[in-house]
């Protein structure tokens, strides 16, 4: 009896002995921090690649360029007809200037760039220091760069943000709000210290030497709007870093307008910074404007396309017609043919009748064939558009065949704008006339040269002049037009519009004045106050 | 001399041998004197034996009339008789103890129903759902207090969704754990519903904390049927299955359509395509489906063993739409050294064919122009705007293909009468594929870019349980003592990988010839493979003690640690503890006679509960092709963090406290329990958003909240009239459930209220939920009528302004307060009668339909629902699709679920049928409600987003099921 107990107990405490308790997981399919680092070196080119892959999301529906374009006088979305592009009213709220703290466009804006700054650079540049792979100084200037580009957008929308460099933080740690004034300073810092160790080679997609100077240009040129008038006195540097760029030699005016927005714009002479998207590579997020957010859902047969669009983003009716020199019939609203002398008007939008791209014959939207599919410059109302009202965003080339994944590259920095900087200033410093021929360099190629000066010209007066844009009297009224007609959809006007005071003070369709001008610094997002109590929210919001 | 001895002995001994060998012979029966085949009958201390035959006769020849013969038979006492000289042998053989009184399983263990101090509900086979079933869960439908139930889909394969005892988790999963013959985390997937011989579901913390931290959501104990001692019996059971749909749209015919067109004032826009088509009809049957089942058991010697198949055949609604399964057991049980080794061994296995259609069919077919045709002249599908249902349902196909495997075995030994040592391994697979692909005729193809696409997928688990036990039982005069101690092991794994193709070539290669794809051709094609996996390990240890069947208490503790917790909070504790008086056994009761059973219990336990994703404490980084940068001319994919982990994540913990009286009176006509508890769940699991910077990503899965759930139970059965030929019992159970949230921040993580339940259509939420609000408000405006000539809601706090967030309001909850069920089952000679109703109470339900349709803003091209065409006070509503308390409604309802009438033929005795039994059984017959959707019970009631009936869901069945059982 006593061995047969003993012998139960020994093998009772043998099997709970041998009992497994180990509970470390094995991981298949994702890469732990052992195995990154352990791989650091030979995965630091996969490390680095989010630096610039982030910002493919700036094109997103909701992100960056809807925060540029969708406030200003060029672009809106309409409610539809059916009820599309309600969505709780943000569009409406944009282009009325009646955004709340809570909506969607913000936080979403907030975390793609913090995105890119915190995780795509800042850990980057942590991990791969710990893991011991020493990167070149051009490396490091260049992720410091692609960062300031993060920071410049947070600069521009939101302005008083936090100040993030580093990755390690001790948990529970809180950014606190820096003024306007220190992320300026921060920003232009960054890039000062390093811009000059970066490629001076043309790179295309990645920061180089004039790429970094062209953002820091633009970066001064917006200055004074953001700081006061003090930074007026930043011109001069921005002539200077449009110098730079210019006597290079690196980059020249393509002589084809359309050709910087085509399918091959990789070897336009004119591109010098753009983010790459592939339709099968680079697929995701895709470049939402040019072609999903703009199309007819019933547009697919004129590429031969296999996806068409939301039909939602339309053409401004008040820009087209007053930027641009064209007529358009008061009762179809379609081009009256032969009016438009800027090759720029049709080469910025999709307008008309459209055609089958196979059949080469005239779509309708009903079966019946009464309705044609004819994009017409009106918008029956900002809550009731119909199916066609209004020109299309159409400035980049639609590939035939296109997918809902988007093959075209888009165009951050181009040659025209290091131009038309100086331009700018040469203006504001009374220079008007050295200013009128840099623009009409620029304006050369958009137009017949058969055609008298007169009509493919403009003067240092034109461009010096006080000018009613947007119902208002505007000073230079004439170049924030030109700025209009070259750069249109671009990504530009919001900070256009509030350098030539018409931001909140202009009226255009769809949209009444506010002239409250804490309107030009977008809300912190609500979310993001009610996670972090340090973030302040902007002057002007409800706290 | 000693050489001489020895040798003389053996000269002896071998005569002895040879001269008294001798024959023996007899009949074995059981108590109730039916005779026993399969008795194993061995001469001790050889390995020489016979076994009885069919009528329980055995024959044997044994070396001496000394020897001793040892009677075994699974399921009864083995039984020793010495020869001494009879030729003639009859033996009747007991039931072994365990098998006359009704034991429950506790989790690792089991105890007499009546020593049972915690919460635990048995429903046995014959009260199960009859009449056909899509999932083994659904036969607890109305059954069990305190357990909701709702079937939210028509689906043939379709599963119920389960609450339990409320919600008490937020982001984890609300399912209770299944275990199957023991086996914790069984695949109910695997076994056939005839199977099922009871299920015990154990409600309170107390009862469940034994299985410790996968017990929060109450732990549902499945015991299949078993291999047994006795006769060999044989058992058919088929029947065939006509269903219907159980409600349909108020919608027009194309004559009323025509009707409508006719006032274009009012009506303005319909279209009227010249053909008269009811789309439900042309994308739906009536569908036949049919079930059979086979089942086997019998023993022979110290070995038993059941065996059973069943296969099924059932179409769904949607005419494409089918589930065809077969489903095998095999159980052998063996008893050896004396009965102190036993073996035990299960197999189910199941394999599944199911075919399936985009669940929107209906809703799509409902709302289709009625004056559309079928088809162009050309036989083509007629399709302008968007797709005809009749193409989705057959030129779409999607077939999942799957298999279940679930084995166990199981090694006992009992060296002692009062220690058992058992040890447990135990293998799960699923392996399942699934298939779904688009022809050149979808409409997709013809107005979109895909010629075709074809999607092949497969995913794998595996899950293997090791569980070593020791018993130890004691009975010290008045003192009854139990001890148990563990260990368990349990490892989980799981693989997918699938393949996406699209422009193929010709119709008709299905999924099964991807490589000649234009994708695959491009390059394009997409595959995709995963593979993660969860480890636990568990102590665990209880013990139990009686006095006198008077006193009863139970403690029990496990230690469980998981894989999905960092190291410093990979251990868990969760103790429980209960006790109960058996008042009626008390001196003092002796005299009250009309009480049979009186027991009063309590208690507390605590369970816990694990993240739903494996790695949440580890950073992990991986590729994401959003992420790609284009460098020097090539593309290079892009590392990055795929989570933002919480090392410090830990245990959700849930605290329950249990009490409870069973009673049973007036010689046992009356019986039935009464529960009340209370469950805190605390370091509820949920994600939280954080501030970007300097978090990477802006939420993260932390342990913050705490929700509160309160109820009571009852469950009262009577058998009113109990004589041979006639019987009559009701029963009914009643549930009462409240719950609370009561913290939702602490000083990392902040939340001011949850925004649940994105309604995409309107682009708002559904609920909201804030601290010290129940789970499953609906938040919305109230609406005071139309206004604008009927084109917007006047919204109270905005009468005449545009309404927003701040007029927003609770108007609703999605949680039924209460579930009933009620049953009468009567019987009179051969005839028996059940009919039973079970109901949900005091809740209401978002009508999605109508918040969507019941609206002429879809006038033009959609068949709205004829309530759409009345006026709402003073106008007609065009008015877009709103959100508003309009299209809050009560949800309460009672069905009448469930009419069974049978006969049961009597046979002679002898025959080689035994039994026979025909049936017929309507189910979801009727539905008291005042809700006007289609069926309020297709409306899900778990989760955050309670109450929403969902616009795109599989609908809802009534049937009638005639079948027959025979006993062979």
């Amino acid at each position: 009896m006593r061995i047969q107990i003993f012998s139960i107990t020994t093998l009772t405490a043998a099997l709970l002995i041998a009992a497994c308790t180990d509970l470390e997981p094995n991981v298949y399919s994702d890469i732990t921090m052992d195995a990154l680092m352990a791989d650091a070196q030979q995965s630091s080119g996969y490390m680095l690649s989010p630096v610039y892959g982030q910002m493919r999301w700036f094109n997103e529906d909701r992100s960056v360029w809807d925060l540029y374009e969708l406030g200003t006088d060029a672009w809106v979305i309409p409610i539809n007809t059916d009820g599309g592009w309600n969505d709780n009213g943000i569009w409406q709220r944009l282009n009325k200037h009646q955004w709340l703290v809570t909506d969607p466009h913000f936080s979403e804006v907030w975390n793609h760039l913090w995105y890119g700054i915190t995780s795509c650079c800042n850990r980057v540049l942590y991990q791969l220091e710990t893991a011991g792979v020493e990167l070149d100084e051009r490396t490091i200037a260049e992720i410091k760069v692609a960062r300031a580009h993060y920071y410049y957008h947070l600069l521009s929308f939101f302005g008083n943000v936090p100040i993030e460099t580093e990755f390690n933080v001790p948990d529970g740690y809180f950014p606190q709000t820096h003024s306007r004034k220190e992320v300026y300073d921060f920003v232009v810092k960054e890039i000062r210290d390093n811009m000059d160790k970066l490629s001076e080679e043309r790179t295309y997609s990645r920061f180089n030497k004039w790429g970094a100077k062209h953002m820091l240009a633009r970066i001064y040129l917006n200055a004074e709007s953001w700081l006061g008038p003090v930074y007026a006195s930043k011109r001069d540097s921005t002539i200077i870093l449009c110098d730079e760029i210019i006597n290079s030699g690196k980059y020249s005016l393509d002589g084809s307008f359309s050709h910087v927005f085509s399918l091959e714009n990789n070897t336009s002479p004119e591109v010098i910074f753009a983010i790459p998207y592939d339709e099968s590579l680079g697929a995701h997020p895709i470049l939402h404007c040019i072609y999903t957010k703009t199309m007819h859902y019933q547009g697919k047969p004129i590429y031969n396309a296999s996806s068409a669009g939301y039909n939602g983003l339309r053409a401004n009716p008040s820009f087209v017609e007053e930027v641009f020199d064209a007529q358009e019939s008061p009762v179809t609203h379609n081009l009256i043919p032969g009016t438009d002398k800027d090759r720029r008007y049709q080469a910025t939008y999709l307008m008309g009748q459209q055609y089958n791209y196979v059949t080469g014959d005239s779509l309708f939207f009903d079966a019946a064939k009464k309705i044609p599919y004819n994009h017409i410059n009106y918008i029956a109302s900002p809550t009731g558009a119909e199916e066609f009202d209004g020109y299309r965003f159409g400035k980049y080339e639609i590939k035939i065949g296109q997918k809902w994944e988007t093959d075209q590259d888009w165009v951050m920095y181009r040659y025209a704008e290091t131009l038309m900087m100086k331009a700018e200033c040469l203006l504001r410093e009374g220079k008007k006339d050295d200013a009128a021929e840099i623009v009409n360099f620029v304006r050369d190629r958009s137009f017949d040269r058969n055609l008298p000066a007169s009509e493919r010209t403009l003067s240092g007066e034109q461009l010096a002049g006080t000018i009613t844009v947007d119902g208002i009297p505007v000073r230079y009224g004439e170049f924030l037009n030109e700025l209009g007609r070259e750069f249109a959809g671009e990504g530009m006007r919001r900070e256009q519009l509030i350098r030539f005071g018409v931001y909140t003070k202009g009226t255009w369709w769809g949209h009444s004045a506010s002239s409250k001008d804490y309107l030009e610094l977008y809300p912190i997002p609500a979310d993001e106050r009610i996670s972090n109590p340090k973030l302040a929210q902007n002057d002007g919001y409800p706290n | 001399m000693r050489t001489k001895l020895t040798l003389s002995l053996i000269l002896i001994l071998l005569s002895a041998a040879a001269s008294a060998q001798t024959t023996v012979h007899g009949i074995v029966k059981d108590s109730s004197g039916s005779p026993l085949p399969g008795v194993g009958i061995i001469e001790k201390g050889t390995t020489h034996g016979v076994i009885s035959g069919i009528d329980g006769s055995y024959d044997i020849t044994v070396a001496s009339a000394q020897s001793r013969l040892e009677f075994s038979c699974l399921g009864m006492k083995t039984r020793t008789e010495t020869i001494e000289g009879r030729s003639v042998i009859n033996v009747i053989l007991e039931d072994d103890a365990i098998g006359l009184e009704e034991v429950i399983s506790i989790g690792y263990g089991s105890v007499k129903k009546e020593e049972i101090t915690t919460s635990v509900a048995r429903v046995k086979a014959d009260s199960f759902v009859k009449g056909g079933v899509s999932s083994p869960l659904s036969l607890l439908q109305g059954k069990v207090a305190g357990l909701g139930m709702s079937t939210t889909s028509g689906d043939p394969g379709a599963s119920p969704s389960i609450s339990f005892r409320g919600i008490s988790t937020l982001a984890a999963s609300s399912s209770p754990l299944i275990v199957i013959d023991g086996i914790a985390g069984g695949s109910i997937s695997s076994i056939a519903p005839e199977d099922i011989e009871s299920i015990d579901v154990l409600k309170d913390g107390s009862a469940a904390a034994i299985y410790g931290t996968r017990g929060t959501n109450g732990v549902i104990i499945i015991n299949t049927r078993q291999a047994s001692g006795g006769r060999f019996e044989m058992q058919y059971d088929a029947y065939a299955k006509y269903d219907m749909l159980e409600g349909d749209h108020d919608r027009l015919t194309a004559a009323q359509w025509r009707e409508k067109m006719s006032h274009p004032d009012i009506y303005p826009g319909m279209q009227d395509y010249g053909a008269d088509t009811d789309w439900v009809k042309a994308i739906s049957r009536n569908p036949f489906s049919h079930n059979h089942y086979l089942s086997a058991r019998g023993s022979m010697g110290a070995s038993g063993y059941v065996a059973s198949a069943n296969y099924s055949d059932k179409q769904g609604i949607y005419k494409t739409s089918f589930d065809k399964s077969l489903a095998l057991k095999l159980g052998i049980k063996h008893s050896m050294a004396d009965g102190k080794l036993k073996l035990d061994f299960n197999l189910h296995d199941r394999i599944v064919k199911h075919g399936y259609c985009p669940d929107e069919l209906y809703n799509d077919a409902s709302l289709r122009n009625p004056t559309m045709p079928l088809y162009n002249e050309d036989g083509s599908y007629f399709q302008t705007n968007n797709q005809s249902p009749l193409c989705a349902l057959n030129e779409w196909r999607g077939i999942n293909k799957n298999n279940s495997l679930s084995t166990s075995g199981k090694l006992s030994y009992e060296p002692l009468s009062y220690l058992t040592l058992s040890a447990t391994g135990a293998f799960q697979s699923y392996f399942d594929n699934s298939e779904w692909w688009g022809t050149h005729k979808t409409y997709s193809a013809i107005y979109g870019g895909e010629m075709g696409s074809a999607t092949i997928g497969s995913s794998h688990t595996e899950d293997y349980t090791l569980d070593l036990q020791a018993d130890w039982a004691k009975s010290i005069a008045d003192h009854n003592i139990s001890l148990t101690a563990g260990y368990s092991y349990n490892r989980y794994i799981s693989q997918t990988f699938s393949m996406k193709a699209y422009d193929l070539p010709v119709d008709g290669f299905g999924v099964w010839n991807i490589a000649p794809a234009g994708s695959t051709l491009d390059g394009l094609s997409t595959l995709k493979s995963s593979k993660w996996e969860r480890r636990l390990a568990g102590f665990y240890g209880r013990a139990n003690y009686n006095w006198r069947n008077r006193y009863l208490l139970m403690a029990s503790l496990r230690i469980e640690g998981s894989s999905k917790f960092g190291e410093n909070n990979r251990w868990g504790i969760f103790p429980a503890v209960s006790a109960g008086w058996r008042i009626s056994n008390e001196d003092f009761m002796k005299d009250v006679s009309w009480i049979n059973e009186l027991k009063l219990r309590a208690g507390y336990g605590v369970t816990g509960t694990e993240p739903s994703n494996a790695y949440s404490y580890i950073a992990l980084y991986n590729f994401n092709n959003s992420y790609m940068s284009y460098v020097d001319g090539q593309w290079v994919n892009g590392i990055i963090p795929s989570n933002n982990p919480n090392p410090n994540l830990k245990w959700e913990e849930k605290h329950e406290a249990n009490i409870g009286l069973d009673f049973s009176m007036l010689d046992n006509r009356i019986h039935g329990s009464i529960d009340a508890y209370y469950r805190h769940t605390k370091d509820l699991l949920y994600n939280y958003t954080v501030p970007t910077p300097p978090n990477i990503s802006s939420s993260i899965l932390a342990n913050v909240g705490s929700i509160m759930n309160k109820g009571i139970e009852l469950d009262l059965n009577a058998d009113i009239i109990r004589s041979n030929d006639l019987s009559l019992s009701l029963g009914g159970n009643i549930s009462f459930n409240s719950n609370r949230l009561l913290k939702l921040s602490n000083d990392l993580y902040t939340l001011e209220y949850l925004k649940l339940g994105n309604l995409t259509h309107v682009q708002t939420y559904s609920h909201r939920l804030e601290e010290g609000w129940p789970i499953g408000n609906f938040y919305a405006w109230r609406q005071l009528g139309l206004k604008g000539n009927g084109t917007s809601w006047r919204i109270k706090g905005a009468e005449n302004s545009t309404a927003g967030e701040d007029q927003k309001t609770v108007v609703g909850n999605g949680i039924p307060k209460v579930f009933a069920g009620f049953h009468l089952d009567a019987r009179w000679k051969g005839l028996d009668f059940s009919i039973s109703f079970h109901g949900a109470f005091m809740y209401q339900i978002l009508n999605q339909y109508r918040m969507m349709y019941e609206t002429l803003a879809w006038l033009q091209t959609h068949n709205i629902p004829k309530k759409a065409y009345e006026k709402i006070g003073d106008y007609y509503n065009y008015a877009p699709s709103t959100y508003c308390d309009y299209y809050i409604e009560n949800g309460d309802y009672a069905k009448l679920d469930n009419i069974t009438a049978g006969y049961t033929f009597t046979t002679s005795e002898g025959s080689l049928i035994r039994s026979i039994r025909a049936y017929v059984t309507g189910k979801n017959l009727l539905t008291f409600t005042r809700y006007s959707g289609m069926d309020p019970e297709a409306v899900s009631i778990t989760g955050l987003t309670p109450g929403i009936d969902g616009l795109n869901k599989y609908p809802t069945i009534r049937s009638i099921t005639a079948g027959v059982n025979i006993t062979f």
